[in-house]
């Protein structure tokens, strides 16, 4: 599997003006989608200068990197768009994975014909970015995703190849960041005021250390102090993302992890929405945070991948009850489920309709499992018969694993479970479990 | 001969044309061929070799100039372009004389994409000119990108002179036609830097050069009608919207000013200028906005458009902005009447900013315009009621009735945090298993809490009958992280307390080799890998072992303060070592460092029933940190099951009017519990005590202060002399009197040394006492997170002595000079905020200097701690706001960082709050001298605006007499009038 993913565009997106309407249209590719590029969506936008404000902020965002040089925040990277079930959502992560964000066009938001369903990458090109700007709010526009007839080309067409460095981060933040979203609850509702009150209160330059959003009487800020029911939010600068879209959100609803390990923030303009979702820290990409490996210690038989093909089309909810019993999966085996998916790249999560949705990013499945090192690390332990089973009763299990230069205790309590090695020690847990764990519960189930 | 012979030989004896000969004759299969021995020439030629002669080393490259340009000829036509960019000096080949020989025979496929690459990069080659590019395009070799004509575009007026002057060459423009009917157009539409384009430029006449800029050149050609004036002036509008940098955007902003668009041109393309004012920059913005304060009161003007884009305005951190917004609606309002009922709607959401004369305004236009019957309106002020400044609530009275909700409750949460130190979930948990104990060894060096370096050693203590055997081997992953650790100082925020624990649980290993021998071999190999390297490491600049013993261990700076942790954890390695399973006393039973006064009772009986002394340092830790709360079930416990001397300690210290009672042995421990009680209060009792070397000053902290302006000398080079020169300057202090005169006698030099050789004997013992250590003696506490929290937990009552060194130490200047500085100040809030209690001047001091700090996040904390304070009713609002008002006397820190901290973080948090505040803000003005400081204007309007929230009046005689004297300053006359008024 190569660092470098090129993305071969037909043509580069444009937005074209014409006197009676503007055509917004995005190229796109995919490298697990048939040759001939499909056209996915194409209608008008009944919204679009919020449209068009959302993906600048949206392209603002895949251009942010929070820890990362500046040569590397030049590479824009692109984002992927799922069409289908009435809706067009847009996804992107910064650079260095620790913000998220995507726009959802629901189903008031466009006028058009879903001609395809299905995820892919759009080319967003600085060119399109700043036409987008110039949308007002008088504006006709009419969005294409991927080619059709309708979409002008001046001149010859000309194949558009743009070698970006394979985000593999990206790629891995965005299978990790939907099981955050699907733990996170609702916490507030803030109107505009409140909203604008709160990002007043956001310091100024790049603080350290955490600050928490915390409620003076109807008035909610940022306050450096920890406090038992504030959200705690690291690397709070990364919010000013959003800040140019809050004077025409209506409301702004922030949906905190459990454990504080993201926070995801999302504004409401009528018919389209945009969320943000932030790391721990900025120095703590989505991608590292190894949520995702637990429900990948089993592996996924091929056919369930079929099923979930058969029974799923892009952004429709997804049941994975109402699949098993369909096709008499054993329930238990479905039990986890949607955390395998999602781990896959296979399932998005909306915090506002509170269910999973299909969508299959657009790269082999290949490349997007070989991004677990911490699993493959494991694979490795077992390969190398480096993991033994002390003692089981129960649900206690107490086992060694051979490290380097030293014997790792291991110890599985019910939910609880325990490593001496240093990323348990210093983690706690709170980014996943160790290779160790993964190892033993792997011997386990084997 | 081989071709690269040929060739060779040819660049040997530099006959460039007959290399161009040569080059020409080969055909593509030749090419390839000679590539690869290319290469290699152009190593050898072109590579630097640092040559030594004599005593100068320099550096040397075997190509002469004319090989270098012959190389450049050969890889070009023999390369691809992959091959030819990686070559050094690549690019110097752009240009007429390199590539005129060559172009005119041969032009790679590449070579047009090759020079558009060049759009992307930081700088252009020197032979990479417009004109050099459009002879290529003409002669059809190249087809460039609108990127890189905008890239080299900017050049093309400037022509330089023999003697490095410039001309500036408009009519260059001229020259072709495409100039000016096309590329100059690309300016509009890509990143370029035609706004700096002769920022660097030195003209042959000066004044030159102030009308030698791009923006010129375009009011040159409009003005001479070879430009489309209207299309200048849209496309200079449009470009302030296409996420330019900031300066590029505000040129844009500029031509257009300089173009003096008139009032039909500005009608005209008004689209693009309601689409300006989405610019993420305030430049553009305001220049549009100028420009619609005369358009409002044209009937062509597209009001409902402009209305559409209010929000984001009136939402604008720049104030000019919200006023311009402001303006134009109150221009609009007046012309149409129609539009009254949205424009006042829109008009209110400047209220959400907390700047009085916003709100005004805003208040007036509404007030002016609006129907106060109108549900709409009433409802949408609603929402910024709570954030409304006396001025526009008063002028918005008719539209809504001020409402008196009370906001008492609004900070429970904070109330929480602070009061209950012994809550459960604040209690440590019990490391009751061997498991247990192997996962928190291995935790307690790396995700650490700062009781980690009490816990571990008591779990040893307290398990060690449990781990022998094969069971040891359980601790090899901590083990290797404690070496890890040593060898690795500072390394991942680790401080000397790791340091300190690393090495103990080193010294608790080799106890260990010698008493389990046949188990811990591998722990021992473990042991020897790391102290060989160690030994292997060791260095000039590294001379001494990092894997050290316990008994050995000190600071850089042989900081004292660090001792308490040694000698407790002394004791826990000798229990270790005689099998001693009775606890230490001074391990914390809550997060983050407290005891709790009914574990402290139940230690002391398991010594008590023992007949064992404990450690007289270990008791004293163990009392400083005592949680004086929930203490009855404490006491009851003591009085049954404690008796002498232990249940009188802890009589004094839990019951609130106890009184110390005789006779005393542990002297020590008696003092501690006093200062730990009250640390104020001097108990006669203790009197006779031989702690008399210590003042009482230097036990409390309630150091005197001063602020001071002081003179000093700084060097500088002066370029007109050209020498470095002494320049004085000022700067304001702050100076604590920290070295305070001992009461009694103290011991001579020879004597202490002596007695510090000496094994600790009784006499030793008895004279130990914990506050000779808390003495930040040199620097500052180390990067180690945890450092500075473990040691403020050493006196957790009395944490006055430590904040005082620190506020002496950190806070001396009102701006931070280190990083370090900034982040001890934090930690120190942050520790504060769980720790304060009855706090004295001290931590008044260091709280009010914490609130005039050059780092918002510490100002920030300084008053969530005040705010937190307020709502236990314990903080001292008036004498902190003294402190920042003496302070303020010599304008120590720009006022203006309290006045925007007191609007952001501490005013309207509760009816509560704002009294307080009240007391604060009369307790600092009437510090404030008769010649008013800068910016105390804005305090006054603050106390102002809490007066009126508070119903309250000024009633201080000092205040308003001061308030008389500022009254003769026109700026402040109308405010202290007001005040008077209401006094």
């Amino acid at each position: 599997m190569t660092d470098t993913i090129s993305y071969q565009y037909a043509n580069p997106s444009s937005l074209v003006k014409n006197a009676s309407q503007d055509e917004l249209f995005l190229a796109q590719y995919s490298e697990v989608q048939k040759k001939d590029a499909p056209c996915f969506f194409t209608g008008r936008l009944t919204n679009p200068y919020l449209t068009a404000r959302c993906l600048i902020t949206l392209s603002n965002v895949v251009q942010s990197s929070f820890n990362l040089s500046p040569f590397q925040l030049a590479l824009l990277k692109d984002p992927i768009v799922t069409a289908g079930n009435e809706k067009i959502r847009f996804e992107g992560f910064s650079h260095c994975a620790g913000v998220y964000a995507r726009v959802d066009v629901l189903p008031g938001g466009h006028d058009g014909a879903f001609l395809e369903n299905g995820t892919t990458n759009v080319d967003f090109n600085q060119a399109m970015i700043s036409a987008l700007s110039g949308i007002s709010k008088s504006e006709k526009v009419l969005l294409s995703v991927g080619k059709k007839e309708v979409a002008l080309q001046k001149g010859a067409q000309k194949v558009v190849e743009r070698k970006v460095p394979l985000p593999a981060k990206w790629i891995k933040g965005l299978t990790t960041v939907q099981l955050y979203l699907a733990e996170a609850e609702k916490m507030f509702t803030f109107n505009r005021v409140q909203a604008l009150q709160l990002f007043q209160s956001i310091p100024s330059g790049k603080p350290r250390n955490d600050y928490y959003l915390v409620m003076r009487g109807n008035k909610p800020m940022f306050s450096p102090v920890k406090a038992a029911h504030g959200i705690c939010v690291g690397g709070v600068q990364r919010l000013k993302l959003i800040e140019p879209l809050l004077p025409h959100a209506t409301e702004l609803r922030v949906f905190p992890h459990p454990t504080m390990q993201s926070t995801t923030w999302q504004l409401y303009f009528g018919d389209v929405r945009f969320s943000l979702s932030l790391s721990r820290d900025t120095w703590r990409g989505f991608s590292g945070e190894g949520a995702g490996l637990e429900a990948l210690i089993e592996d996924v038989p091929d056919s369930w991948l079929d099923l979930v093909d058969k029974y799923s089309y892009a952004n429709q909810e997804f049941n994975p009850t109402l699949m098993a019993i369909h096709e008499g999966i054993d329930l238990k085996k479905v039990d986890n489920m949607t955390g395998r998916l999602s781990a896959m790249g296979l399932l998005g999560y909306d915090v506002d309709e509170n269910h999973f949705f299909y969508r299959r990013l657009p790269f082999k499945l290949s490349r997007i499992m070989s991004l677990n090192p911490r699993l493959k690390d494991a694979e490795t332990l077992l390969a190398e018969d480096k993991v033994s089973i002390l003692s089981r009763q129960d649900e206690r299990v107490e086992a060694r694993v051979e490290g380097s230069g030293v014997q790792h205790t291991v110890l599985l309590e019910g939910d609880r479970e325990r490593c001496t090695c240093t990323w348990f020690s210093r983690h706690q847990g709170e980014r996943g479990p160790c290779k160790h764990v993964l190892a033993v519960k792997k011997k386990l189930i084997s | 001969m081989t071709l690269i012979e040929q060739y060779s030989k040819l660049l040997e004896k530099s006959r460039r044309q007959e290399a161009i000969g040569f080059l020409k004759s080969l055909d593509n299969k030749q090419k390839k061929e000679i590539a690869p021995a290319l290469k290699k020439l152009a190593k050898e030629y072109l590579e630097n070799h640092w040559v030594t002669t004599g005593n100068t080393t320099r550096s040397h490259q075997k190509a002469t100039d004319l090989q270098r340009d012959m190389l450049l000829q050969a890889y070009f036509v023999c390369m691809n372009r992959a091959e030819y960019s990686k070559l050094i000096y690549s690019s110097w080949i752009l240009g007429n004389g390199l590539l005129g020989e060559i172009l005119e025979w041969y032009c790679p496929t590449w070579f047009s994409d090759y020079l558009n690459s060049f759009a992307d990069n930081e700088w252009v080659p020197v032979g990479l000119t417009y004109q050099w590019v459009i002879e290529l395009q003409h002669k059809g070799f190249v087809s460039p990108s609108p990127e890189l004509w905008v890239k080299i575009l900017p050049n093309l007026v400037y022509e330089s002179t023999s003697n490095h002057r410039w001309l500036f060459k408009p009519e260059n423009l001229l020259q072709w036609p495409e100039t000016l009917s096309e590329h100059v157009w690309y300016f509009f539409e890509w990143d370029s830097n035609v706004h700096f384009s002769n920022r660097y430029l030195s003209f042959k006449e000066p004044a030159v050069k102030e009308k030698a800029g791009w923006i010129d050149v375009f009011k040159m050609y409009v003005d001479q009608g070879q430009l489309d004036r209207k299309r200048v002036l849209q496309s200079a509008v449009q470009a302030t919207t296409r996420n330019f940098n900031k300066n590029l955007s505000g040129w844009f902003a500029d031509l257009f000013q300089k173009l003096e668009p008139t009032s039909a041109e500005l009608l005209e393309i008004q689209e693009s200028l309601f689409n300006a004012l989405n610019s993420a920059h305030s430049k553009p913005v305001n220049t549009v906005l100028s420009y619609f304060k005369k358009l409002a009161d044209d009937k062509e003007f597209k009001a409902d458009d402009f209305l559409d884009h209010v929000p984001l305005l009136l939402s604008s951190e720049t104030k000019t902005t919200v006023t311009s917004a402001l303006m134009v609606l109150e221009k609009l309002a007046r012309k149409r009447p129609a539009l009254r009922g949205r424009i006042c709607e829109v008009a209110l959401q400047a209220l959400v900013h907390a700047d009085d004369a916003l709100q005004t305004r805003a208040a007036k236009l509404v007030q002016k315009f609006g129907d106060p019957s109108l549900a709409e309106l009433q409802q949408a002020l609603t929402l910024y009621q709570d954030n409304l400044f006396s001025s526009a609530r008063t002028l918005l009275q008719a539209f809504v009735p001020v409402s008196d909700i009370s906001q008492e409750e609004t900070i429970s949460h904070e109330i929480d945090l602070a009061n209950y130190r012994l809550s459960p979930e604040n209690e440590i948990p019990k490391i009751e298993t061997v498991e247990d104990l192997v996962f928190l060894s291995s935790q307690a060096f790396d995700n650490n809490e700062p009781y980690h370096i009490d816990l571990l050693p008591a779990a040893l203590i307290q398990l060690q009958d449990q781990l022998k055997g094969e069971k040891l081997n359980a601790l090899q992953p901590a083990f290797q992280r404690a070496y890890h650790l040593l060898l690795n100082l500072g390394q991942g925020g680790t401080g000397y307390l790791d340091n300190l624990l690393a090495t103990f649980f080193v010294d608790y290993a080799r106890f260990l080799f010698k008493k389990y021998p046949a188990h811990t071999a591998d722990i021992c190999a473990i042991h020897d890998s790391y102290v060989k390297k160690d030994k292997e490491t060791l260095s000039s600049w590294l001379t001494q072992e990092r894997i050290g013993s316990l008994d050995n261990w000190k600071t850089h700076h042989n900081d004292v303060v660090y001792e308490p942790f040694k000698l407790v954890l002394k004791v826990a390695l000798e229990k270790l070592k005689q099998e001693d399973q009775l606890p230490l006393l001074s391990t914390p039973t809550h997060s983050p460092g407290w005891v709790s006064p009914l574990e402290l009772v139940k230690r002391l009986q398991q010594y008590q029933s023992c007949n064992q002394l404990p450690d007289a340092l270990d008791l004293q830790v163990a009392i400083s940190r005592c949680a004086l709360e929930q203490s009855d079930e404490a006491l009851h416990y003591a009085k049954t099951h404690l008796t002498g001397e232990y249940l009188r300690l802890l009589q004094f210290l839990l019951q609130k009017e106890a009184q110390p009672e005789g006779p005393y042995k542990l002297k020590g421990a008696w003092m501690v519990a006093g200062l730990t009680k009250s640390p104020l209060i001097k108990f006669p009792a203790f009197e006779d005590f031989p702690f008399t070397h210590l003042s009482r000053t230097v036990l409390t902290g309630q150091y005197t202060w001063r602020t001071s302006v002081e003179g000093y000398t700084y060097s500088a080079y002066d370029h007109q002399t050209k020498k470095m020169v002494k320049i004085p300057g000022v700067h304001k202090v702050l100076k604590l009197d920290l070295y305070q005169k001992p009461l009694g006698k103290l011991e001579s030099g020879f004597k202490s040394f002596v007695a510090k050789l000496l094994p600790l004997g009784k006499e030793k013992e008895e004279k130990l006492f914990l506050y000779d250590y808390i003495k930040l003696k040199r620097g500052l506490p180390w990067n180690g997170h945890h450092d500075l929290k473990r040691l403020l937990y050493l006196v957790p009552n009395n944490p006055e002595p430590l904040l005082g060194q620190i506020t002496a130490r950190c806070l001396n200047y009102s701006t931070f000079s280190e990083e370090n500085e900034k982040t001890v100040v934090r930690l120190t809030l942050e520790t504060l905020l769980g720790m304060w209690r009855d706090m004295g001047a001290m931590a008044h001091l260091f709280l009010a200097t914490s609130m005039l700090s050059s780092d918002k996040t510490v100002r920030a904390y300084a008053a969530e701690i005040w705010v937190n304070q307020v709502s236990q009713k314990d903080i001292d609002s008036g004498l902190l706001g003294e402190i920042i008002g003496i302070q303020e006397r010599i304008e120590f820190a720009p006022l203006k960082r309290f006045t925007d901290l007191v609007i952001s973080n501490m005013y309207q948090i509760s009816d509560q709050h704002n009294r307080a505040l009240e007391t604060l803000l009369q307790c600092l003005l009437s510090q404030l001298p008769d010649e008013p400081i800068k910016n105390l204007k804005a305090l006054l309007q603050i106390y102002t605006e809490v007066l009126a929230l508070n119903n309250s009046t000024v009633k201080d005689e000092v205040l308003l007499e001061r308030l008389a004297i500022w009254k003769k300053t026109n700026s402040l006359k109308k405010l202290t009038e007001r005040l008077e008024v209401v006094g």
